[in-house]
């Protein structure tokens, strides 16, 4: 379990101070992929950045696995950090060493014989499907490869937890699906717990089953990815799971009224049966949906001609599983 | 190849004395084991202070304002002192160490304490180059900060590193050239004492090509080694 308590960071510069984190509390769960999702500048980097003490933060604990990382001394933390995988936007390898060469790094630092080293580093080459690449530089590899060596190398201590700091977002889509794949089949084969840190709603949406959503340096909102989606209560959530408002452009005088779906509701046909049983004239302005574990989720924006006719929707909505919310 | 030099160069006939006596060849040597001893030796000095410099910098391993700051003045000082004037400086230095005033002796502890900041700042900036995303990686592996210096900063930065050790090099031996001053040898002593001060232009331009020759040498030697161990050239 990683827990964070009233964690808050601060960076001084010779002229100001900038507040990056204030008073994070969060609990990620052994087994979760846990989705840490905000804007630039919102302070998301820094915060994982603080789970494994890259970042020292200012005030309060970090406890990951029972151990508080902030009171342990430099040599527990080094051996702490064996246990916490972490990859980057960047991939950061060594460049002037071989594939192997890399995986094998972190298992030389914590003195594991060459031997045993190059054996694990084959087996993670397997999960990661590169064995063909060996003995290939970084230099010769696409960007979907060397996050994959990345993973590799994260996942040669065996840790329990592995840290992304926005892991996928230099890789072009295809890539990004069989990267977050990867990480959701290492999730559920060996039980690493998963922070993801994203800009981007869709890797929540793919394979996290918790989030929470950093604005200005405070968690505005966390709970359940199906929860979130379906109901965003912060101003920033909404901007980042609902379409943009001048995209749906409800017409003057039109009312409009937003259809939420989720895992139960969404196998009714609720449109046509709206549209038929109160003889309204509905218009279809902008529908998603989305599979969350298994379950689909979405919503749908309607607009009607006149608030009447609102009222009548919603009277036939009331009676039925449907969520739903005014707008515009 | 050194016999191709005679007959090159058969149009002058002070040249063929010369070589005749063995100076010519005494000073081709003399210019190269001078340059790269000095090079070599600057570089045990300038290589851990280069990387103490960069590990104490503020975006450095381990931040320590006062060390750096007076690291870093070291070498700006000793820097910012033309060699010729340095060189005659350290002369009773000199004399300490090696028990003379003059000759190559004193001419390679001169060299080397003009070379080794010059070193200490190239191997700093070539350190500097290493991604600071590589170094955090190997952080978040728990790598200890000597591991780090040794098993990350070095290797990554080494074809810079090599470039600069031939920059290195060749500023030296371009300093090496003013051996004449405190009777040292070499194709500098050569040039002044045996062209330019008995009026022999033809040695001057011997000496002068034969210096490029040296310099392309190195720099030739250089470049072929980055290109054989930079894994980041796509072959």
């Amino acid at each position: 379990m990683i827990k964070i308590t009233n964690l808050s960071k601060i960076f001084y510069t010779e002229t100001s101070k900038v507040k990056a984190l204030e008073n994070i509390n969060l609990t990620i769960n052994d087994g979760d992929i846990f989705g840490i999702i905000g804007l630039s500048g919102a302070g998301k980097s820094t915060l994982v950045r603080c789970i494994n003490l890259l970042e020292r933060p200012n005030e309060g604990e970090v406890i990951v696995g029972g151990v508080d990382l902030t009171k342990v001394s430099e040599k527990e933390l080094r051996l702490a950090r064996r246990n916490i995988g972490m990859i980057f936007q960047n991939f950061n390898l060594l460049e002037q060493r071989t594939v192997i060469g890399n995986i094998c790094f972190p298992l030389e630092i914590a003195g594991v014989k060459r031997q045993d080293a190059e054996k694990r580093a084959r087996e993670l080459l397997e999960i990661v499907s590169l064995t063909d690449k060996e003995n290939a530089y970084p230099s010769q590899l696409s960007g979907g490869q060397k996050q994959r060596v990345a993973i590799a190398r994260a996942l040669a201590t065996n840790p329990k937890y592995l840290l992304c700091d926005e892991a996928t977002s230099a890789l072009d889509p295809n890539t990004t699906t069989s990267i977050l794949e990867l990480l959701q089949s290492i999730n559920k084969q060996f039980g690493v717990t998963i922070v993801i840190i994203t800009h981007e709603m869709s890797v929540v949406e793919k394979i996290c089953n918790k989030v929470a959503v950093i604005d200005h340096s405070h968690i505005v909102e966390q709970g359940e990815v199906g929860e979130i989606f379906t109901n965003p209560k912060s101003e920033i959530a909404k901007q980042l799971i609902l379409p943009n408002k001048s995209k749906i452009n409800i017409q003057e005088g039109q009312k409009g009224l937003r259809l939420i779906f989720n895992g139960e509701s969404y196998a009714e046909p609720v449109l046509s049966g709206l549209v038929r049983d109160c003889g309204l004239d509905a218009n279809v302005l902008f529908a998603d949906v989305k599979e969350i574990n298994g379950k689909h989720y979405g919503h749908m924006f309607l607009s009607f001609p006149s608030e009447q006719d609102i009222e009548k929707a919603i009277t036939w909505l009331d009676g039925r599983k449907v969520n739903y919310s005014k707008e515009g | 190849m050194l016999h191709c030099l005679l007959t090159i160069f058969q149009f002058s006939e002070d040249f063929i004395k010369l070589w005749e006596k063995g100076i010519i060849l005494q000073s081709i040597w003399e210019t190269v084991y001078i340059t790269i001893l000095s090079t070599m030796i600057a570089y045990l000095i300038g290589l851990p202070l280069g990387i103490l410099t960069y590990y104490t910098s503020k975006d450095g391993i381990r931040p320590m304002p006062w060390l750096h700051k007076t690291l870093s003045a070291l070498i700006n000082v000793l820097r910012s002192v033309p060699f010729i004037i340095l060189m005659v400086a350290l002369v009773p230095f000199a004399k300490m160490i090696i028990g003379k005033s003059y000759g190559n002796g004193v001419l390679i502890v001169t060299l080397i304490i003009a070379a080794f900041p010059y070193v200490a700042r190239m191997v700093e900036s070539s350190i500097q180059e290493v991604d600071h995303g590589v170094i955090e990686a190997a952080q978040s592996m728990g790598t200890s900060n000597l591991k780090i210096v040794f098993k990350v900063l070095i290797p990554e930065a080494n074809p810079a590193l090599i470039t600069g050790g031939i920059i290195s090099t060749v500023t030296v031996l371009g300093y090496s050239a003013m051996a004449a001053t405190i009777g040292a040898g070499g194709l500098g002593m050569l040039a002044i004492t045996y062209g330019h001060q008995r009026f022999n232009d033809d040695i001057i331009w011997i000496c002068v090509l034969l210096t490029v020759l040296l310099v392309v040498a190195i720099q030739e030697l250089g470049v072929w080694i980055v290109r054989k161990t930079d894994k980041r050239i796509k072959k």
